[in-house]
């Protein structure tokens, strides 16, 4: 029964202190918290680690919950902002790079053609800049539309349409380089 | 192209499962947590907490969370973990090497460190600083209820509720997760909020302020409109004029002018305006110009034989600026434009560039880079929504027409790269963008540039910055500078901060009094720039008197700030009013040759007609 209700109702009831809410709420999510956590770390390990400590701090973020944002919208944005702080830890850019190396390295005795297209991914995702990275991980990864990646990631709509454009462009520039 | 974008779509959404037992660990996790918040904590008790603590200092009260042993052990008290991750991340930083790559979680700091890092806090008190801002505004609501005009709390809800992220705004989330600056362009805005001068005693200014909200709030009302609080950047309204700051002396590439004056707005405290004018180079001596026009205009209003008129009035203003040796690049995305304007230009035209059918030199024929970067802009079709990667050339986006839709993907373009956004709506205000455009096209005089102001926290109790809210400027990390690349000749901007004495200043009446004492500064304004070609920096420090006269520009300069406020709902201008702003504006018109300045004061009166309702 409580799987029909919807997201924001039962943010609200979980906010308010239902345990049985809570559960069904971090159990439904738990899959798409940790494939965003994938899409912007890049490294199956990050992405666990990341989900887990969302979890933990969700009862207290819950708290300061207010609907005014969709639930998946706000659920979202913690993850990015969990992500962000997660690469802040790491020392720089270039080691936050290195998780899509060692996922990569991890996947090789993965089927041929399966490897072959990962490791473009890798190598795409790798060379983006961060906020890049966290645009396309939602606007493509995650179906986001433009407005909605925006609201996420706190910037305007035009910004994310123009990262968009940035990242094709960027995209194209590789595809030209493996021509060559 | 969009089959890249397709595999990379593809590629993300293939997301591994998560190993088994991950899940189940997680959710156990949160079960925990969430019966141990259920079973200890009071709902309120975080924000309960707040006003309390408010008369200790940030540091003090994160020491006292710290320092308790059960509020770190006890798993339910997370407020003090919420605490300890902002405050311990900043710290561990500076004290470990990044390069050794350990960098301890907060969690697994001893609660003994709380005491070592206190002085480390102290000298870099706001490595959260774009957190805080919200948080600022609540700690410090006891003090400015005594001292700033009486807040109206509900305006200030209304004006934070303009944002775009209403949650984001919750202070705890800010504290949880500090932001990096990702989020800055869309700080909501709220006024700046008051800061301790003991404290935070350093506030930095950016010094490239672009001037469209000034354009948007003219347009507005020009349309009986009050524009939203939103659409408001009293920075920009200031920085929308031409000051006449005297050039700097010698050798040195910026000069600093300070004036003091009793705050219009509230007779206990005082502004400080501060004004910074880079040398100005002569027009001559400036390099070749390579100026490329994009035009984005809807294809319904493009007539294939005629040019915009539009086009034609840009290539009338540019004529008398330009010298033969300039190149003149038009791009639209469909159109083909038939007029050349003079005196040497060139089209790109559909998807073939013509050259000058009567070039003024031989010269002037485009050069291959210069085409190729207009197409490769034009050919994007990105004129409408920005350029892409410009190579570092400053790329000043000039939005024209009446309408402002367009302004949140300007404001954006504006705030990523680009430091110049204008809007235009009359053939003046053209005038002025673009002429004043050329004027910036001079040598630079500066790569990195930083203003800083330091305060003296034994004269100057609180203080904060008027506007500057969507720049949000990291003076998180006093150490960073505010490198804004190449500054340009001639390049001016104006700050002015609200200060409030640690001791009151004794009752002023006249603009020139000298009552805070000659011993002691209300601070120093530092510029620190690294001259073109060189690499070791210049330093220019100006001290704060309190007694520096206030100049007809600086109080026009005031009454603009007093107008940005008023029309972002007035939370610190108390009874201060129309009348009073309308007044100090016009008797500091001063010289006015263009007339902005009356337009201004038209504005104003406007803007009371409009509010009265």
């Amino acid at each position: 029964m409580l799987m029909e209700t919807s997201d924001d109702m039962l943010a609200l009831s979980a906010a308010q202190g239902d345990r049985a809410a809570f559960a069904t709420l971090v159990g439904r999510h738990y899959a798409r918290i940790h494939a965003l956590a994938w899409r912007l770390t890049g490294a199956q390990a990050d992405a666990e680690d990341l989900a887990q400590d969302i979890c933990a701090a969700l009862p207290v973020k819950l708290r300061h919950w207010r609907g005014e944002a969709r639930f998946t919208t706000w659920l979202y944005r913690v993850v990015v902002n969990a992500a962000h702080d997660l690469r802040r830890r790491q020392t720089s850019r270039h080691q936050a790079a290195q998780g899509w190396g060692d996922w990569e390295l991890a996947r090789q005795d993965e089927i041929a053609t399966q490897a072959e297209a990962q490791n473009w991914l890798t190598q795409a995702m790798t060379r983006l800049a961060p906020e890049l990275r966290d645009t396309v991980a939602l606007v493509l990864g995650e179906d986001l539309t433009q407005a909605e990646a925006g609201q996420v990631l706190g910037v305007s709509e035009g910004t994310i349409a123009w990262r968009m454009s940035e990242v094709k462009k960027r995209l194209r520039a590789m595809a030209r380089e493996e021509v060559r | 192209m969009t089959d890249h974008l397709d595999d990379l779509r593809a590629a993300l959404q293939a997301a591994p499962t998560p190993a088994t037992g991950a899940k189940a660990r997680a959710m156990n996790l949160a079960m925990e947590n969430f019966d141990g918040l259920q079973g200890s904590a009071n709902p309120a008790r975080i924000k309960a907490n707040r006003p309390k603590a408010a008369p200790l200092s940030r540091v003090r009260r994160i020491l006292h969370y710290l320092t308790s042993r059960p509020g770190l052990t006890a798993t339910t008290s997370l407020a003090a973990l919420v605490f300890a991750t902002v405050v311990i991340l900043p710290v561990v930083q500076l004290r470990f090497d990044p390069a050794t790559g350990v960098v301890p979680t907060p969690k697994s700091e001893p609660p003994g460190q709380g005491a070592e890092i206190s002085p480390i806090a102290d000298i870099a008190p706001t490595a959260q600083a774009s957190s805080e801002l919200s948080d600022q505004t609540v700690i410090l609501e006891p003090k400015a209820e005594i001292k700033f005009a009486p807040p109206n709390l509900e305006a200030v809800e209304e004006i934070a509720g303009a944002g775009v992220r209403p949650d984001l705004s919750d202070p705890n989330e800010r504290d949880y997760f500090p932001s990096d600056g990702v989020f800055t362009e869309s700080f909501t805005n709220a006024p700046n909020p008051v800061r301790i001068a003991a404290e935070h005693p350093i506030s930095t200014f950016p010094i490239d302020v672009d001037t469209g909200s000034w354009s948007i709030v003219r347009s507005a009302l020009n349309r009986a409109i009050l524009p939203s609080p939103d659409q408001v950047r009293i920075e920009e309204m200031v920085n929308y004029f031409p000051y006449d700051y005297p050039a700097p002396v010698g050798d040195a590439a910026f000069a600093t002018h300070v004036s003091v004056m009793p705050t219009p707005w509230n007779p206990d405290t005082r502004v400080v305006i501060i004004g910074i004018q880079g040398v100005r180079a002569e027009q001559k001596l400036r390099l070749p110009l390579n100026l490329v026009f994009l035009i984005d205009v809807p294809a319904l209003e493009e007539d294939a034989d005629e040019p915009p008129p539009l086009v034609e009035s840009l290539s009338e203003m540019l004529s008398d600026d330009l010298r033969p040796d300039d190149q003149v690049l038009i791009a639209t995305r469909t159109i083909s434009v038939r007029r050349v304007p003079p005196p040497t230009s060139a089209f790109v035209e559909g998807q073939k560039v013509t050259g000058n059918p009567d070039p003024l030199d031989a010269t002037s024929a485009p050069t291959e880079q210069a085409v190729n970067e207009a197409e490769a802009f034009r050919s994007e079709g990105q004129a409408d929504l920005g350029l892409g990667d410009t190579g570092g050339i400053p790329i000043p986006s000039v939005g024209f027409g009446l309408d402002q839709m367009n302004e949140l993907a300007v404001q954006s373009l504006g705030q990523d790269d680009n430091p110049t956004v204008v809007h235009v709506n009359t053939l003046g205000e053209a005038q002025k963008a673009l002429a004043d455009h050329l004027r910036a096209a001079q040598p630079p005089i500066a790569d990195d540039l930083e203003i800083k102001v330091e305060w003296n926290p034994a004269v100057v109790g609180e203080y904060r910055l008027i506007g500057y809210q969507t720049r949000a400027h990291n003076a998180a990390e006093p150490s960073v500078a505010s490198s804004f690349g190449n500054i340009p000749a001639g390049s001016q901007v104006t700050a002015i901060y609200e200060v409030i004495p640690a001791t009151p200043f004794a009752p002023v009446d006249t603009m020139d009094a000298t009552a805070i004492g000659a011993d002691q500064s209300l601070g120093l304004v530092q510029v620190i720039w690294i001259t073109p070609g060189q690499s070791t920096s210049s330093l220019l420090g100006t001290q704060i008197m309190g007694d520096e006269a206030a100049t007809t520009d600086a109080r026009f300069a005031a009454a603009i700030a007093g107008f940005g406020q008023l029309l972002q709902g007035g939370y610190y201008t108390g009874n201060w009013g129309w009348d009073q702003a309308i007044a100090l504006a016009t008797e500091n018109r001063g010289d006015d040759p263009f007339g902005y300045r009356s337009e201004a004061v038209a504005l104003m009166r406007r803007a009371q007609s409009l509010s009265a309702n």
